[in-house]
């Protein structure tokens, strides 16, 4: 894996959450499906 | 005791250490959900978000954005800090109807305790959920 290099790596995602809603909104859940991209930047090794 | 030469000061340069362990943070993040998801609004019902947007919040905790990778134990803590935004923000903060302070940005914080695929290339997580003070959705949690 780059980051154990010492390298910056890109990584692409795909997650789900199952959000809760506080009671004075109604105590109720929603599934939020959710993808994207994020860079992961190593800042020290050891 | 070695004698510090200018081999030795080379060698130890050019020396490659792999680490069993990595500190990272976490940069350029963003994330869509296109279907978006309905939104309770309390006691006048709910709306449809819209599409829903993450990004990298600027303003969070120095706690966040921020992770450990463990590889021989094949594990990767992570604590992200991101903002949500959908159009529905919008709508509501210009209805009229409530304070338009309750929809900014939506702020959130997510950890996650994962653990990595065999090939390294992916992660299972296993996290939490909370959206912070400012917005209406504050106090929602989930995982």
């Amino acid at each position: 894996m780059r980051l154990r290099e010492g390298r910056p790596v890109q990584v692409l995602y795909e997650t789900r959450f199952l959000i809760n809603w506080p009671e004075h909104l109604g105590d109720e859940s929603t599934h939020v499906k959710i993808f994207g991209a994020m860079v992961l930047v190593p800042a020290l090794g050891g | 005791m070695e004698t510090l030469t200018r081999e030795v000061v080379k060698a130890n340069r050019s020396r490659q250490v792999v680490p069993d362990r990595v500190v990272f943070r976490v940069s350029g993040l963003y994330g869509v959900c296109p279907e978006g998801a309905k939104v309770p609004l309390g006691p006048t019902g709910s709306v449809d978000s819209g599409s829903v947007v993450l990004t990298i919040d600027p303003d969070a905790d120095p706690s966040c954005n921020i992770g450990v990778i463990e590889f021989n134990e094949n594990k990767l803590t992570v604590r992200y800090g991101v903002l949500a935004v959908f159009p529905a923000l919008y709508q509501l903060a210009t209805s009229g109807e409530h304070d338009p302070g309750l929809f900014g940005p939506v702020r959130v914080v997510a950890t996650d305790d994962c653990t990595l695929t065999p090939n390294l290339m992916g992660w299972r997580a296993l996290g939490c959920l909370d959206f912070l003070p400012g917005s209406l959705w504050s106090g929602a949690s989930g995982g």
